[in-house]
């Protein structure tokens, strides 16, 4: 994918950002001042790919800690912006038409080419395009959101005349491309791996979508860890001096713009365990700059003569997140909005704030209950609770947490700037598996957990029989025998050799429909009497192999391979996986040939 | 219902957990044998020993070793995953407790591998 990376412009204002790092002890090299003397070997970069911002930090070997990497403007955050504009100023400089501008220099274009500037599309990774939530950011977004041919959710830009789809993937590895050209640029030497922040209720598929993304930016591996289990490690790099062999419980919660993270992760000495993770994948920071601005059209409306324009809500959108953020601190804030039809001006106070968004606090707070209980974790249990992400900075959600837990207190970071702990948590983690070896940084270990549980499809009963329990400690792996039901009705004719039919699902129901169907598997049984071995392996990065043994065939099944065939587009499948699929005509054919159902043998 | 110390052991529990222990488990040793712990070992032992094995044998920790060595250190910490998922639940502890106890830990069993999957698994509790 190419992208248009302008040469790295060294600027006056540079300094500024670093006046204000905490981190920066002096006088100390700047992360690109220097070569570092790298040992030889796979060199990981930790990503903070959140919503609205991407920051990018690594492990500096020569100072033997992590640092934020500054981009080409010498900020150590990059907004998520990428935009494809047909601009004549752009096209002197010698851009191709077709090559996106990304970040600082992409968010100058929303004004003048909204429909070619795409912003928060992290929460369309992974939807189908029938989706409600789909319908909902497509009000609110200038660009167009279409369907491609596998049902799922695409993002439509107009170049040269020409309309282009990009999935939300495309315009993720875009930003990536740029993230790893800008890292190799700072830190001057080739990056191979990254460790990326996903939100702990990414599916499997929205997993693969962001690996997937990682490869095309030119990643070979690409680790993802929860946005709340990176908080946690920063917070145990962070957190004051702690008797040893005790380990403490802590409750780590992270509010983004588009997603609620939520994780109890037990701290020993040197290994971060994370007993249990939810989420809300969708929701955030960002539904309150919803809820304003449907205040802000409301009260408009009032005025007769104002017609909005979807530049206008634009704006609004905007000045919305801007009021949201001075509420934090302020009690209230005048502010003005320039309109089309002239300016807006008006005053919000944070009580009419929190009554707009009264039930979005309750929303919070439900995955904090459902972790707790999942870790059988009493509350009195929790040390500490470490808040970290944009949202978590409302007064009103900080005093509802810490209602919740009695004599506990929030912490906040001491060393680390807690807007940055995410980005931190993840450039240690990408340190130890860059195979770094110092003393005081990598020598610990995060056993992360399965986010959903995977279970199979039992048809006598037609519901999903879970084989490995969410928030099972990866690697993880199990074993199950099914015996295959011979059919009910007697074969007419001599009967194909039968097949047995396995559906592979996520998802924390015993309903088939609320759960993700990942993958049909289908092998032939030799007599009716034999059994089926299924195992499900499930790696630290979560690729899930179902090995199939039926007498003397032996299949093995990647389950996880990109496209994945989760809305039922068999071609799309095959070429995923590579297994046969048993079709609707095919059955047909061979009423009396396939098994009735499997029964797991428990 | 059988009831061991504090815990009340369902037979269908037990024969879930013996159905774990066939999960590519090696039937000569024993959870406490994987995890090097004393029988009557403490909860806060057997997680000690949990993360220092796993600061062994975890994938991310065996990084910088040969394929071969790394692909061995991941199958021992399945086996320590295994154990220590039994171990560290009281409940399912109670429950391997009492197989040991009345010797019907599974000694022999169907793993994975094809050959044996010839014959019919054998019924561990047959009622």
């Amino acid at each position: 994918m190419p992208t248009a990376m302008p040469a790295p412009t060294p600027t006056a204002e540079r300094g500024d950002e670093r006046g204000r790092e905490p981190m920066t002890v002096s006088p100390e090299p700047s992360i690109r001042s220097r070569s570092p003397s790298l040992p030889p070997g796979s060199h990981y970069i930790g990503i903070d790919l959140g919503t609205t911002l991407l920051r990018l930090c690594a492990y500096h070997p020569d100072l033997q800690t992590v640092r934020f990497v500054p981009n080409e403007r010498d900020k150590r955050k990059t907004p998520c912006f990428v935009a494809f504009p047909d601009d004549i100023e752009l096209v002197e400089s010698g851009r191709k038409a077709c090559d996106p501008v990304v970040g600082e220099e992409a968010q100058r274009w929303l004004f003048k080419y909204p429909k070619a500037t795409v912003f928060s599309w992290a929460q369309l990774v992974g939807l189908k395009f029938d989706d409600e939530r789909v319908a909902f950011y497509q009000r609110y977004a200038p660009y167009r959101l279409v369907k491609d041919k596998y049902a799922r959710v695409c993002v439509e830009i107009e170049h040269d005349g020409r309309q282009k789809h990009y999935r939300p993937e495309d315009l993720t590895a875009i930003l990536l491309t740029y993230a790893r050209q800008n890292a190799e640029q700072a830190l001057r030497h080739p990056i191979t791996g990254s460790v990326i922040t996903v939100p702990a209720g990414y599916t499997l598929l929205q997993r693969d979508a962001t690996k997937e993304a990682a490869r095309q930016a030119g990643f070979q591996h690409a680790r993802l860890i929860s946005n709340a289990a990176a908080a946690a490690i920063a917070f145990g790099f962070d957190r004051p001096a702690h008797p040893t062999s005790v380990t403490e419980y802590v409750l780590s919660f992270n509010l983004g713009a588009a997603h609620i993270d939520c994780a109890v992760v037990g701290i020993d000495e040197e290994v971060f365990e994370v007993l249990a993770s939810a989420g809300d994948v969708g929701f955030g920071a960002a539904d309150v700059d919803v809820r304003l601005l449907m205040h802000f059209v409301q009260d408009l409306s009032k005025q007769s003569n104002r017609k909005l324009t979807s530049l206008d809500l634009l704006s609004l959108r905007f000045g919305a997140e801007k009021i949201k953020k001075a509420l934090s601190t302020a009690d209230s804030i005048s502010h003005t909005i320039q309109l089309s039809s002239g300016a807006y001006a008006m005053t919000m106070t944070r009580e009419l704030l929190e009554t707009l968004c009264a039930d979005f606090f309750d929303r919070c707070l439900v995955p904090i209950q459902q972790v707790l209980v999942e870790a059988k974790m009493d509350i009195t249990k929790i040390s500490k609770v470490v808040l970290s992400g944009g949202g978590s900075h409302f007064p009103k959600l900080r005093d509802r947490i810490s209602s919740l837990f009695p004599g506990n207190h929030i912490y906040d970071f001491a060393l680390i700037d807690k807007h940055k702990a995410v980005g931190y948590g993840a450039g240690i983690e990408s340190a130890l598996l860059s195979g770094m070896r110092s003393p005081n940084i990598t020598n610990y270990l995060l056993i992360d957990s399965l986010s959903f549980s995977l279970g199979i499809l039992d048809t006598t009963t037609n519901t999903i029989k879970t084989l490995l329990k969410r928030n099972t400690a990866l690697p993880a792996q199990t074993t199950v025998t099914l015996r295959p039901i011979p059919p009910t009705t007697p074969p007419t004719s001599t009967p194909p050799a039968p097949i047995a039919v396995i559906k592979l699902y996520e998802g924390d129901t015993t309903d088939p429909k609320t759960c993700h169907l990942l993958a049909t598997l289908s092998t032939p049984i030799p007599t009716q009497d034999k059994h089926i071995t299924l195992s499900i392996d499930v790696d630290v990065d979560r690729t899930v192999l179902v090995t199939l043994v039926s007498d003397e065939t032996e299949k093995n099944v990647r389950v996880t391979d990109y496209p994945m065939p989760v809305f039922d587009v068999s071609e799309d499948w095959e070429r995923g996986v590579g297994v046969t699929v048993v079709g609707a005509g095919e059955r047909k054919g061979q009423a009396g040939g396939e098994v009735e159902g499997m029964e797991i043998q428990d | 219902c059988v009831r061991v110390g504090s815990v009340d052991i369902r037979r269908d529990r037990i024969r879930r957990i013996s159905q774990m222990l066939t999960t590519r488990w090696d039937h000569q040793k024993s959870p406490y044998d994987v995890l090097h712990v004393a029988r009557g070992a403490s909860l806060k032992d057997i997680k000690s020993q949990y993360y220092k094995l796993s600061m062994e044998y975890h994938p991310d920790r065996t990084i910088s070793k040969p394929l071969e060595e790394r692909t061995q250190c991941n199958q021992t910490y399945i086996l320590v995953q295994n154990a220590y998922a039994i171990l560290s639940d009281p409940r399912k502890r109670a429950e391997y407790d009492y197989i040991l106890a009345t010797r019907i830990a599974p000694v022999v069993s169907y793993t994975r591998a094809p050959t044996t999957a010839a014959g019919q698994p054998q019924a561990f509790w047959g009622d």
